[in-house]
C-alpha cells in the first residue's frame, strides 16, 4: 500500500499536465487491417519495380493478413518512406513525423 | 523535545543524510523522466508548427494531405493527429473521436488511447485554427511510461536504501558520541571521587575528539600541578611558620617559669613579638603575591619612568653594599617609560638587589642595568654569588622554594616568587640564568622583562627579543 503511494506521488511530480484517464480510451484507426489495405493499394498504385519496395510490399500485407497489424503496418510504411524519397531526393526529413 | 544529546545528534545526522539524498534522488528523476517529457513535448510542438504551415501555405487540403502522408511514413508507429472542423467532426487522423477531455488549446493532456486492440497511453496537445477548425497533435508514450515505471522502481529502492544508511549512520554517530561522552564523563568522576591521575584516553587518530581529549588532559595537569603547588605552599607554610611560632612560645614559657626580673620578662616578651613580626611579615608577602596574581592591581596601572625609580633604588642598595664592601654598578638610560605598578616594580627590583647583595662575596661586584626592547623593557640585576642551579631554577621562584645554598641564609623564600608575580601582572617574565654562560658558577643573572602597555607611553624601539619566561608557580 505504501509503496504505491509512493509511486503514485512519484508519477506525479514531474508534469502537472491534466489527466483524462479516466475516459473511455479512444481508438486509433491508423492500426487495423482496413489502414492496412488502404497502405498497401497505394503502394500499389505506385507501380514501383524496386525489388526492396516488392519485398516490403508482400512481407507487410502476409503479415496484415495474418493479425500481425503492427508488424505489417511497419513494413508498409517503410515501403511508403522509400518511394517517396525515391521521387523526391531533396525530401525534408520534416515532412516526416519528429521522433522523440 | 529529545533530552538525549547522543539521540538529537543521531536524528540530527540521519535527517540531513536522507534530505540530501532525497534532493539529489528528485534531481536525478527530473533530469531523466522529466527530459523525456520535456522531448515528447518538443516533439509534438515541431510537428504542430509544421503542420500549421502546411494550413497557412494550401488550406485545409493541404493539411488533410500532410497528415495523411505523415500517418502513411510514420515507421514508429507512435503518431496520432486529429482534424476537426467548426462542429467538430473529423476531417483527418487517426483518432476515431475528439477526446472530450481535450478542451483547451495549448494545454498537454494525457489520453488513453486503443492501438492495434493494446491500450495505450498518448500525450497530445490541441491547436486552434482559424475557422473554428482544431488540429490534435499527440505520440504514443508507452515506451515512455515503462522507462519511468523502471526508473520508479529504481528510485525507491534508493529511497529504500537511503533510509536504511541514513539509520545505519546515525547508529554510528549516536555510539561514537555516547562513547567520547562517556569516556570523559568516567574521568570527570574519577576526578571529582578525588584522583587525580586518570585522563581522557585517546584514539591516536588525531581527529576532533583526539585534539578534545588532548585539551581536556591539558587542563587535568595543569589542576594537577596548581594543585600540588597548593599542597606544597601548605607544607612549607606549615614548616616555616612553625619554627618561629615554636621560637616564641619557648622564649615566653622560658621567661614566665625562669625570668628573675622585670627587665629580663619584658626582653623576652620583645623577642617573641619580634619572631611573630616575622610570622606576620611572611603572611603579608603571600597576601601581596596573591593580590598581584589576581591582576586586581592592573587597574591602578599609571605611567611610570623606569630611569630615576632605578637610580633612586642603586642609591639606596648602593649604600647596603658598600657596607658589605661590595661594588653597585648602575647602567640605566635617563629615561624608560611604562606603563604599570611603580611601588610593585620598585619592590621586585628591591628583592633582586637584595638577593644580590645577600649572597656576593665580600668585594664583589653586581650590576644593575637596563634597556628597551622593542615593546619591553628589560631589568638585568648580575651578580659574583653562587647563583642556582640550573635544576633549581625552574623552582627558584616558587613560594617558600629554597636552594641548598640559601639554607644558611636569612630569608622566607617568597622574594622571587614576588618578582615573577610583578613580571606576569605586566605580561613580562622572570629568566635566572648563569651571570656568564661560559664559566662555571660565575654568579646569577636574573632578567626582569616588562611590557611597555600601549604604544603612546613605549620608549624608542630597538629589537624585539624573546625573553623565555619562567612558569608561574
Amino acid at each position: 500500500m505504501k509503496r504505491r503511494v509512493c509511486v503514485a506521488m512519484l508519477m506525479s511530480l514531474p508534469t502537472a499536465r491534466g489527466l483524462a484517464q479516466d475516459a473511455p480510451p479512444i481508438p486509433l484507426t491508423s492500426d487495423t487491417a482496413q489502414y492496412c489495405a488502404q497502405l498497401a493499394k497505394q503502394i500499389t498504385d505506385w507501380h514501383s519495380s524496386l525489388p526492396e519496395v516488392a519485398r516490403l510490399l508482400a512481407d507487410g500485407r502476409e503479415m496484415c493478413e495474418q493479425g500481425e497489424v503492427r508488424s505489417g503496418l511497419r513494413r508498409l510504411r517503410r515501403a511508403l518512406v522509400i518511394l517517396h524519397r525515391r521521387r523526391d531526393p531533396a525530401r525534408d526529413k520534416t515532412a516526416e513525423p519528429a521522433p522523440y | 523535545m529529545i533530552r538525549s544529546a547522543s539521540l538529537r545528534f543521531a536524528v540530527l545526522y540521519g535527517g540531513l543524510f536522507a534530505a540530501s539524498s532525497l534532493a539529489l534522488v528528485l534531481f536525478f528523476w527530473w533530469a531523466t523522466a522529466g527530459v523525456l517529457d520535456r522531448q515528447v513535448e518538443a516533439a509534438i510542438d515541431a510537428d504542430a508548427q509544421f503542420l500549421v504551415e502546411r494550413w497557412s501555405e494550401g488550406g485545409v487540403p493541404a493539411l488533410v494531405l500532410t497528415v495523411q502522408e505523415r500517418l502513411a511514413e510514420n515507421v514508429d508507429d507512435d503518431a496520432i493527429y486529429m482534424l476537426s472542423d467548426a462542429l467538430g467532426r473529423r476531417v483527418a487522423g487517426n483518432m476515431q473521436r475528439w477526446p472530450a477531455a481535450v478542451v483547451q488549446a495549448g494545454e498537454f493532456y494525457e489520453l488513453r488511447v486503443v492501438r492495434a486492440g493494446a491500450q495505450s497511453l498518448a500525450e497530445v496537445r490541441q491547436y486552434d485554427l482559424p475557422g473554428g477548425f482544431r488540429l490534435l497533435v499527440g505520440r504514443d508514450v508507452r515506451g515512455r511510461v515503462e522507462l519511468r515505471r523502471l526508473l520508479t522502481n529504481t528510485l525507491l529502492w534508493s529511497v529504500l536504501l537511503v533510509a536504511g544508511l541514513a539509520g545505519a549512520g546515525a547508529f554510528v554517530v549516536r555510539r561514537l558520541f555516547r562513547r567520547m561522552v562517556a569516556e570523559i564523563s568516567a574521568t570527570a568522576e574519577a576526578i571529582a571521587g578525588g584522583d587525580l591521575t586518570p585522563r581522557v584516553r585517546r584514539s591516536g587518530r588525531g581527529d576532533e575528539f583526539d585534539r578534545m581529549a588532548e585539551s581536556i588532559n591539558t587542563m587535568l595537569e595543569r589542576i594537577a600541578r596548581l594543585m600540588d603547588g597548593v599542597r606544597q605552599v601548605s607544607n612549607a607554610i606549615a614548616h616555616d611558620l612553625r619554627t618561629p611560632i615554636t621560637r616564641a612560645r619557648a622564649r615566653l614559657e622560658d621567661a614566665a617559669e625562669h625570668a628573675g626580673s622585670e627587665a629580663e620578662l619584658r626582653a623576652a616578651v620583645e623577642r617573641a613579638v619580634a619572631d611573630l613580626d616575622g610570622v606576620t611579615s611572611v603572611f603579608q608577602a603571600l597576601l601581596r603575591i596573591a593580590e598581584i596574581e589576581a591582576g586586581a592591581r592592573r587597574s591602578a596601572f599609571a605611567e611610570v619612568d623606569l630611569g630615576p625609580l632605578l637610580a633612586d633604588l642603586a642609591e639606596l642598595y648602593g649604600a647596603f653594599a658598600e657596607d658589605r664592601g661590595l661594588h653597585l654598578a648602575l647602567e640605566v638610560p635617563d629615561t624608560l617609560r611604562l606603563l604599570g605598578d611603580r611601588e610593585l616594580i620598585q619592590q621586585a627590583v628591591a628583592n633582586l638587589l637584595d638577593n644580590a647583595i645577600k649572597f656576593s662575596p665580600p668585594g664583589g661586584r653586581i650590576g644593575l642595568s637596563a634597556t628597551a626592547e622593542g615593546r619591553r623593557l628589560r631589568i638585568e640585576v648580575v651578580d659574583e654569588g653562587p647563583g642556582i642551579p640550573e635544576a633549581d631554577r625552574a623552582r627558584a621562584a616558587d613560594r617558600f622554594f629554597r636552594g641548598e645554598q640559601a639554607r644558611s641564609t636569612p630569608g622566607s623564600g617568597l622574594g622571587l616568587a614576588l618578582v615573577q608575580a610583578v613580571a606576569m601582572l605586566h605580561d613580562g617574565a622572570l629568566l635566572l640564568d648563569d651571570a656568564a654562560p661560559d664559566a662555571a658558577s660565575s654568579g646569577l643573572r636574573a632578567v626582569l622583562t616588562l611590557h611597555t602597555g600601549p604604544a603612546s607611553v613605549a620608549p624608542a624601539s630597538v629589537q624585539a627579543a624573546a625573553v623565555p619566561a619562567i612558569a608561574p608557580p
